[in-house]
């Protein structure tokens, strides 16, 4: 079965247009140079639908907030981890924001993307992706903040390379038809700990090893260490997976095949898609799947890359958020009480 | 107009005395230290719930600087207040039986858990209704009346909006998630809510509010706000107003009768909990039942699965 991915679905909060508005206004000014930015996911999440018995999928959500800039004032560590929620995972990105509507339509969109796609395969080829795994996340965002109507037109791109040969797929497995409940506590637990004990940048990307019942996690740069007495099939890379749905994985697993497949030289690998419900402590929505390529294929260019999101009408083509009802003045003395 | 009334509720607040002496208990009030303990209490109980500091500028000082207020954010809102169909089995149960301000249970029997059902039964007639409180849930139902029309001719301007989207040149070889084939897996698009809870000095309560998404996540105008408050509520109780800390009008639960319900349900649970045994209710429960009472107002937002039973 071909390894499918379920894609983004953007999910930008009001107050960030907000402090786009203000960094625009009080720094940027003319400046339309790309900044960076700072957005956060959550694992994948199901709902009971009220009356049935059965649940559904929520959106793999890709959130952007009021922490999306960096505040200069704070030291960089404790910015990054104060920026985004708890049970979160981070993912940096660029944002354009043009200074005219018709700098917005345009902009160079392909020489942007490509730029994004070069810094990621520069990552995994240098190393740099095994040290910081969050920088396979990726994403690019062009605006145009109209800031006499409210109104933000927005597109994303959320890069991801693909394989050539493509992956293929096992069915996903339920955690707890592979591990007995108090093995996948045990593990949850050293998940919860691995995330306490690490940077952020380190939270969404690890590696699990089990030996005689005992679960053990760890980094994706301590791999050789790690893996020492374990041959390839003991291998079980694991991700923090935004889909929630029991057939696909989420989108940062391309990115990390692709460092796999390049760093490692692997054709097969098991993946554990880790899905929890935060502060529930409970991690048994997660999966488990084994992805495999027919054969080892150097890959000596970067590959190709897809990932501009698509509107709400279905098309590729930018998003409109309507601040107007919320922020305007005039609009907002219509309202009052 | 409304510049008029921020400066007049700005100076309300500003010359209402931060409450200083415990009295949850007489009059079902908090003062900022006990709202700080209630918020750690839940965010301790509900992680999903964080503090935050917001706006730097309009941060109060009777509040730690990085707790300001508390979010939860992206909470499904599954389906419509009107598809909540009533059977035989769901009891309506009025909280307070004073006409205009009622606060009534709907579903009670079927909401799950939590001691709020058992005491809205036996709740008694509130009498410290205080003219203030009728003046301005008046004066909210005809700002309502007022904002209704005007919403509609919103939704006419922004289907126009839709259109407005620029044409942006086709990009080539980026055309599609290539690989994403037509979805087994049905994808659940649904509204979902921002949900805050700040301290309002004035009325020494918390006070909810509420920023909604649609299914494409764009900002819900307050019409459609309205379709997932209780009717009972949604043009009396819920107002558009600057939120205290983001620059930004937004739906929220008017507090004027909090107190009161509060204290209602705090003296309920201290008579009624387990019988023999009397434990009161610490303050840093506070939250805790003042989220079991909200849901009451917006019944399908459902915030309140992620507290553990």
């Amino acid at each position: 079965m071909l390894l499918q991915f379920h894609p983004w679905a953007s999910a930008v909060e009001a107050p960030f247009w907000q402090v786009l508005t203000q960094r625009k206004m009080d720094v940027f000014q003319l400046d339309d140079t790309h900044k960076p930015i700072l957005g956060y996911y959550a694992t994948g999440q199901q709902v009971r639908v009220p009356g049935r018995d059965t649940s559904v999928a929520l959106p793999a959500r890709f959130c952007l907030g009021t922490g999306a800039f960096s505040d200069e004032s704070v030291s960089e560590h404790h910015n990054s981890t104060s920026r985004i929620p708890a049970f979160m995972f981070p993912a940096p990105g660029i944002v354009k924001n043009t200074n005219t509507i018709e700098d917005f339509k345009s902009i160079d969109k392909t020489a942007l993307f490509k730029m994004t796609v070069d810094q990621i395969w520069d990552d995994i080829t240098s190393g740099r992706s095994l040290q910081d795994p969050s920088t396979l996340n990726r994403f690019l965002l062009v605006t145009f903040a109209d800031l006499k109507k409210f109104k933000f037109f927005y597109w994303f791109a959320f890069p991801a390379l693909q394989a050539d040969p493509a992956w293929t797929a096992t069915a996903m497995e339920d955690i707890t038809s592979v591990w007995s409940s108090a093995q996948v506590d045990s593990l949850r637990q050293q998940i919860n700990q691995y995330r306490q004990t690490q940077p952020i940048s380190q939270s969404g990307f690890f590696l699990v090893k089990e030996t005689n019942d005992v679960f053990s996690v760890a980094r994706l740069q301590d791999w050789d260490e790690f893996y020492a007495e374990c041959d390839e099939s003991q291998v079980t890379v694991g991700f923090a997976d935004p889909s929630a749905l029991d057939s696909h994985p989420g989108w940062p697993l391309r990115n990390l095949l692709a460092l796999i497949h390049y760093q490692r030289k692997m054709t097969k690998v098991r993946i554990l898609c880790f899905r929890e419900i935060a502060g529930k402590q409970d991690m048994t929505a997660s999966k488990l799947f084994t992805a495999q390529v027919p054969s080892y294929v150097p890959v000596t260019a970067c590959p190709k890359a897809v990932g501009w999101e698509k509107n709400a009408q279905g098309k590729l083509g930018p998003r409109l958020a309507d601040l107007a009802p919320l922020m305007d003045p005039a609009r907002l003395a219509d309202t009052a009480v | 107009m409304n510049s008029v009334q921020n400066i007049f509720f700005g100076i309300r607040e500003y010359l209402s005395p931060v409450l200083k002496n415990s009295k949850f208990k007489e009059t079902g009030c908090i003062t900022p230290e006990e709202f700080e303990a209630a918020g750690d209490f839940l965010v301790y109980k509900c992680p999903t719930w964080s503090w935050e500091g917001g706006e730097p500028s309009k941060r109060r000082d009777y509040l730690s600087p990085e707790k300001q207020f508390l979010i939860t954010r992206n909470v499904p809102c599954l389906r419509r207040v009107k598809q909540m169909e009533y059977t035989d089995e769901d009891a309506e149960t009025q909280i307070e039986s004073d006409g205009a301000d009622a606060w009534v249970m709907s579903h009670s029997s079927r909401v799950s858990g939590g001691p709020i059902e058992e005491i809205a039964g036996s709740m008694d007639e509130d009498d410290d209704n205080d003219a203030e409180a009728e003046a301005e849930a008046q004066a909210a139902i005809m700002a309502m009346e007022r904002m209704n029309l005007q919403d509609q001719l919103r939704t006419s301007a922004e289907e126009e909006d839709d259109e407005e989207i620029p044409d942006m040149d086709d990009i080539p070889d980026m055309d599609d998630f290539d690989d994403m084939e037509e979805e087994a897996d049905p994808i659940l698009s649904v509204r979902t809510y921002d949900v805050f809870i700040t301290y309002d000095k004035y009325y020494q309560t918390p006070r909810m509010w509420l920023f909604g998404y649609d299914e494409h996540r764009r900002p819900l105008v307050s019409s459609q706000i309205f379709e997932d408050v209780s009717q009972d509520y949604a043009k009396k109780t819920v107002t558009i107003e600057t939120h205290p800390h983001l620059n930004m009008s937004l739906a929220s639960i008017h507090p004027c009768r909090h107190g009161a319900v509060m204290k209602k349900i705090i003296e309920k649970v201290a008579n009624d909990e387990g019988g023999g045994e009397k434990e009161p209710v610490r303050v840093d429960q506070y939250l805790i039942i003042f989220l079991k009472f909200m849901s009451s107002v917006v019944p399908t937002i459902d915030y309140d699965n992620t507290i553990s039973a």
